[in-house]
């Protein structure tokens, strides 16, 4: 549902940094936390993401 | 996110369904003024900031080769998606976040929209750097909002009505005010139109899901409203009923310095 032109141009909402695109979650490794997908839409909100950690991938 | 919004989000959460069939948000010379302005810009890519029902997104999904829906409430955009793809538009995409902290990298857009939304926001400077940054340089900010009122006093009445209606309704700038937020970030404006809006309080006051009370309560706060206040806004009063009231919309143009 996200497609590469939107995948382009998305960064993290907290450091703008660039994200690492899964099936049902967007991760922002530098702030170590995933963002959701949710019925196809990315759920940028930075209340609303998860904790993330490299060994958990 | 801050409390304010999660007062947006509750309220438009709520009532998400009713913008997609309001009158006030379908279109009308407003609408048309921001695309024509947006139509003149050629636009490859458009953000619409605070979709809502994803009016504003429909329209430029017809002038720019894509749109990014954005909107603060999932429910809203279920619903901005439902109803764009039912109008036979498919290039738009839909994101959720808060216009505070935009998820896009700098210069990603031609042009950002944002229409009837910004008496929402918490910090308006702060969404405006935000539109600024995602802005290349040259592109276009397309804003439209409710007009705040030179009179202090009918301002404020007015102030109460909206939150007595909607308690996720912040306040309406003055021009000199919102070019003052423009300029801090960055934005020159280069056009400006005024656009006379009426609410048909049915309508109105249907919409936002309030209480057969609250609505008695909030008619019964405007027939009690000075004259002058009333007449600021074309309040029509029929019978101890109000029918309509008409507000001001701003429209502005500004580019990226």
């Amino acid at each position: 549902m996200i497609d590469d032109e939107l995948k382009a141009i998305l960064v993290c909402p907290a450091c703008k940094g660039d994200l690492v695109f899964e099936e049902t979650r967007i991760i922002c490794r530098a702030c170590r936390k995933a963002y959701p997908i949710r019925e196809g839409i990315p759920v940028m909100l930075i209340n609303e993401a998860e904790p993330w950690a490299p060994g958990r991938e | 996110m801050s409390e304010q919004a999660r007062r947006v989000q509750a309220q438009f959460g709520a009532s998400a369904a009713a913008y997609v069939t309001s009158a006030g948000h379908a279109g009308g010379d407003d609408l048309e003024q921001l695309c024509a302005w947006g139509r003149a810009r050629a636009p490859a890519r458009v953000l619409d900031v605070a979709t809502g029902a994803g009016h504003t997104a429909l329209a430029f999904a017809g002038i720019a080769r894509r749109v990014v829906a954005y909107d603060l409430t999932e429910p809203m955009l279920a619903v901005a998606r439902g109803f764009v793809a039912s109008q036979g538009a498919a290039t738009v995409a839909y994101v959720a976040g808060d216009v505070e902290a935009l998820p896009f990298a700098d210069a990603s857009f031609d042009v950002v929209t944002c229409r009837i939304a910004a008496h929402h926001f918490a910090d308006v400077a702060a969404a405006v750097r935000q539109v600024q940054r995602v802005l290349r340089a040259g592109g276009s900010f397309l804003l439209q909002d409710i007009l705040g009122h030179d009179d202090p006093e009918a301002n404020a009445f007015v102030t109460e009505v909206e939150r007595r209606r909607d308690p996720s309704h912040v306040r309406s700038y003055r021009a000199a005010e919102w070019k003052a937020f423009l300029r801090g970030a960055g934005l020159t404006v280069l056009d400006e139109a005024r656009v006379a809006k009426t609410r048909h309080w049915e309508d109105w006051t249907g919409r936002t899901r309030m209480s057969a009370a609250a609505r008695a309560d909030l008619e019964a706060f405007v027939r009690a409203a000075p004259e002058r206040c009333r007449a600021a806004f074309d309040f029509r009063l029929a019978g101890g009923r109000v029918e309509s009231f008409t507000d001001r919309m701003l429209l502005l143009r500004a580019d990226r310095d």
